[in-house]
């Protein structure tokens, strides 16, 4: 060997240590920036794009991708240099394919020709060649992979140590950000169920607290809309709470447990569940969702004393959620089952407050004999309220059928009739005194009419007085999973409506059996009148005429007439009480020329200044000119008698159908209206005149006696209680 | 007797189904010169004879068959819209001012309104026919008594003094002065300035004839009623 060729071989010997000692240089140089760039606590997002920039510049400008496994068979891009596939990109692998190697392994792996791999055809698509990829191990776990591609050639030999030392790197950052995550998140979620926990013992209200659990579930995950489902024993759900809703989505609205969106698999499975893609997916909850362009959920299980309760449920508007927040979801959600568990018994007893509630304002109403129309109106009111506005409708049959007389939020009008038809809930209700339901009116007589109005289906309770069928509380298109509860709640409405009933036939019969005894008094005074009149005050008219000629004929100053002038004094004042006695059974003026005349006649026979204001027209009912008239009488006669007043004023006004009566004195006052008042005599009459009568008496302050009776005016609607006679 | 037409009796038709008092009042009226024309038991009756006969007056109780109700007056408000020459004198066994109200109506004149046992006072009753028969009116004392009644506060008649009121009823009656003064023991002339007072505080424009002096007051009362 020549001293050049020597030379030569130290220059070339010393360049390529040279060389090595200066690849070596920079890729120590690479490494420092990335673990500077760790060191600093730099962002994974920073700190992977920064690896792949710096190990492609290593390797000379070779393409550099690094990317994240999810779950068993996918990987997700997270950072890229030149490489075949776009940040963000999914890839399915199989078993057997180099990632799935590298998963399985925590090895380096390296292709030198995709030709013979069995996701040939998707390397092709890649357009790659070969391949070495780099496992980035954390905690044990692979939690992805850095990988090296080339289009054709072989990657050169030290690729892989080159790309494990940077995978280190990686590890290290991906550490410490998840350690730092993982460390927000507890923070996150215990702060989330702190707040929960103090709505709670803040006594908050149950809406306030499910409302809460949404709203931290939405900062939890970091999606804007969450809601807080609750299962039926279906599995049909109801939103309870809501966060973020789109317009539209309202706490109380139902789904049933049809579909695949994450809600559904979670009652199926009993486990959290996601959708990455809510597009096509089957059932209400998703398709609202896909309709209002969220585009992923995840759904997970509230156990309430090892129940499944419900479901707490974040949906995602643009990308899907990320892996391994069922995790943290699940967390959140096994906490706030103790909370809701607190709100849920307080949920049912407000529920049942509200029923008894409901039932009880009815029941008052019942009790204080309230017209029955009136309590079929409330009966309606409150069960549709208690029933969530479901339709309800109050129906009494007759012989025909059954008529709508009393709904809320249904639509069937009143006075709607609808004829018996063999096989209808009305029909068989009112020959099994059973509850009864109807699916579907297709196929019977009554499809158009129900179409019409709208009713798709029947649940229905029988109303049953003294053993016969005699109503129904009927309830529209409940869906079948709430039927049962829909059933037991009407049922308890029907028994009061029951009672109703029976009260206002008892009213009716014994109203009706008061005015027949006052008719009959009135009838009587009327004969008693014409006797006396043929009778006893005829032959006294006679015996003064008679006395009166008498006197005539006599001589004056005699012993005779003496006799008949005494007589006739005495036939006379016995001619003038007779009168008034007869005036006071039933005055002429009244029947002859109704009420104001009558009035006007009384208060003409009265000691006391009286002031009579009639206002109604010129006749009324017997009946009611007949009570109205004792009314003022007998007051106008207290008054005299016990209240030293000055003056009376009398009012009488038809307004409406309702006459009212008032007698006012400006005397002492305190009159006992328990005893000692002919007033009280005249309660029957009232009463059988379906009329009130009070007394205010304060001493000191005169007497008002005010009393209402109503007018049965032809034409107009029948009275409640006659509309409850004959059917 | 008949005034205005001296030379004829007095003619007066009569409807009362009690026939003793139908008979009595017949006789009474009979031995005063009255020529009764025709004597009824139902009201039907009494007014297709009436209207036959054209008497001067029809006397007539009010509650009569055919209906034993107001069949009386119903028949004399029948004659009074049909012939409103001939007088009405009501005997009645009711005191019922609405009875006479309504039988008024805007005419006083020819109206009378008695209770039954007025009859005995055989020169009162023939003077209340002769009135009514001359276009007067002759209401009975009670009924106007209980028509006057009790006044409430702001009644103009409670401006009227003791006598004063004696003498609107008197004129009520259908009296004139010198009547009143006579029932009232009176001169006519302490008559006559109570009639003028009374005029001046019921704001009532005055009037001579009689019968315009009870119209004046009867339409002070009805205008009153309706007042109230």
């Amino acid at each position: 060997m020549s001293g050049d060729e020597r030379a030569t071989q130290v220059v070339e010997v010393a360049t390529a240590e040279l060389d090595g000692l200066r690849a070596l240089a920079e890729e120590r140089a690479a490494l420092l920036r990335v673990a500077e760039l760790v060191a600093q606590d730099g962002s994974p997002a920073e700190v992977f794009a920064t690896v792949v920039t710096e190990a492609s510049r290593l390797l000379r400008g070779q393409a550099m991708t690094l990317s994240r496994f999810e779950g068993a068979g996918e990987l997700v891009v997270v950072a890229s240099c030149y490489g075949p596939a776009p940040v963000g990109d999914r890839v399915v692998f199989e078993a057997g394919t180099l990632p799935d190697r590298v998963l399985r392994r925590a090895a380096v792996v390296r292709v030198d020709d995709y030709a013979g791999e069995r996701d040939a055809a998707l390397a092709r698509s890649y357009g790659l060649g070969a391949a070495v990829s780099a496992p980035v191990t954390v905690s044990d776990a692979v939690w992805g992979m850095l990988t090296a591609t080339s289009a054709s050639q072989p990657l050169p030999p030290g690729t892989e140590d080159r790309l494990a030392q940077f995978a280190q790197l990686i590890a290290v950052a991906v550490g410490n950000s998840q350690a730092r995550t993982e460390l927000t998140t507890l923070a996150d979620e215990q702060a989330a169920l702190r707040r929960i926990a103090e709505l709670s013992a803040r006594g908050m209200s149950a809406d306030d607290v499910l409302r809460a659990v949404a709203v931290e579930g939405s900062r939890l995950s970091g999606v804007d809309f969450t809601t807080v489902l609750r299962f039926e024993p279906d599995g049909s759900t109801e939103i309870v709470a809501i966060d973020g809703a789109p317009a539209g989505v309202v706490v109380g609205m139902r789904a049933s447990a049809a579909g695949d969106g994450a809600v559904q698999q979670l009652w199926r499975t009993g486990r959290a569940a996601r959708v990455d893609d809510l597009a096509g997916v089957a059932g209400r909850w998703p398709q609202i969702a896909h309709r209002a362009a969220f585009t992923a959920s995840v759904a997970a299980p509230i156990l309430l004393q090892g129940a499944l309760w419900g479901a707490l449920v974040v949906v995602s508007r643009d990308h899907p959620l990320r892996r391994g927040i069922e995790d943290l979801l699940v967390r959140f959600a096994d906490q706030v089952g103790i909370a809701i568990s607190a709100v849920d018994a307080r949920l049912r007893l407000r529920a049942l407050a509200d029923e008894q509630a409901a039932l009880l304002r009815v029941a008052e109403l019942v009790a204080r004999g309230a017209a029955a129309d009136e309590v079929f109106v409330a009966i309606s009111d409150e069960a549709s309220a208690l029933l969530g506005e479901l339709p309800v409708a109050l129906m009494l049959y007759d012989d025909a059928g059954a008529v709508v007389v009393a709904t809320c939020n249904c639509p069937a009008p009143v006075g709607l009739h609808v004829p018996f038809s063999a096989g209808t809930a009305i029909d068989r209700m009112y020959r099994t005194g059973k509850p009864a339901h109807m699916d579907t009116y297709d196929d019977t007589p009554l499809a158009d009419v129900t179409r019409e109005v709208g009713i798709t289906s029947t649940t229905a309770v029988p109303i049953i007085v003294e053993g016969r069928v005699r109503a129904a509380l009927v309830s529209s298109n409940v869906a079948a999973t709430t039927r049962t509860a829909v059933e037991a709640r009407l049922a308890q409405f029907a028994e009061l409506a029951a009672v109703a009933i029976a009260n206002a036939e008892t009213q009716a019969k014994l109203t009706a059996s008061r005015a027949r005894v006052v008719a009959t008094a009135d009838e009587t005074r009327r004969r008693l009148q014409r006797d006396v009149h043929d009778g006893a005050q005829q032959r006294l008219v006679h015996a003064v005429i008679a006395l009166k000629m008498a006197r005539n004929t006599v001589e004056v100053d005699s012993a005779a007439s003496g006799f008949v002038e005494e007589a006739l004094t005495n036939v006379e004042r016995a001619s003038s009480e007779l009168r008034d006695i007869v005036h006071g059974i039933l005055p002429r003026s009244l029947t002859h020329g109704g009420l104001r005349i009558g009035l006007e006649s009384l208060v003409g026979g009265v000691t006391l200044p009286v002031d009579v204001r009639v206002t109604t027209p010129p006749r009324l009912p017997t009946a009611v000119e007949t009570t109205a008239y004792f009314i003022v009488a007998e007051s106008l006669t207290n008054a005299v008698k016990h209240s030293r007043a000055r003056s009376v004023s009398v009012s009488v006004d038809l307004e409406g159908d309702t006459l009212v009566i008032e007698i006012r004195d400006d005397g002492v006052g305190g009159a006992d209206a328990t005893r000692g008042t002919g007033l009280t005599g005249l309660l029957d009459r009232v009463d059988a005149a379906n009329g009130s009568l009070t007394i205010i008496s304060a001493p000191g302050e005169g007497t008002a006696v005010h009393a209402e009776l109503p007018v049965d005016i032809p034409g107009d609607q029948r009275a409640p209680a006659d509309a409850l006679q004959g059917w | 007797m008949a005034i205005g037409e001296p030379d004829r009796p007095l003619r007066v038709a009569i409807g009362e189904d009690d026939v003793l008092l139908r008979e009595g009042i017949a006789r009474i009226l009979a031995d005063a010169g009255v020529e009764v024309v025709s004597q009824s038991g139902d009201a039907d009756d009494l007014l297709r004879r009436t209207l036959a006969y054209r008497p001067d007056v029809m006397i007539t109780d009010v509650q009569m068959p055919p209906d034993r109700d107001d069949d009386g007056l119903r028949a004399a408000m029948e004659l009074r819209r049909r012939e409103p020459g001939i007088g009405v004198l009501i005997l009645s066994q009711f005191c019922e001012p609405a009875y006479v109200m309504q039988l008024v109506g805007e005419r006083p004149e020819g109206i009378g309104y008695l209770l039954k046992e007025r009859v005995g006072d055989v020169a009162a009753f023939v003077d209340a026919v002769t009135r009514v028969a001359a276009g007067g009116s002759a209401l009975d004392p009670e009924v106007v008594a209980r028509m006057l009644g009790r006044r409430p506060q702001g009644d103009p008649l409670r401006q009227l003094s003791a006598r004063e009121l004696a003498t609107l009823a008197a004129m009520a009656e259908g009296k004139s002065n010198l009547g009143i003064a006579q029932a009232l023991l009176l001169s006519q002339a302490s008559v006559e300035k109570h009639v003028t007072a009374i005029f001046r505080k019921l704001r009532i424009a005055p009037a001579d004839t009689e019968h315009r002096r009870v119209r004046a007051v009867l339409t002070y009362l009805r205008a009153d009623d309706r007042r109230r």
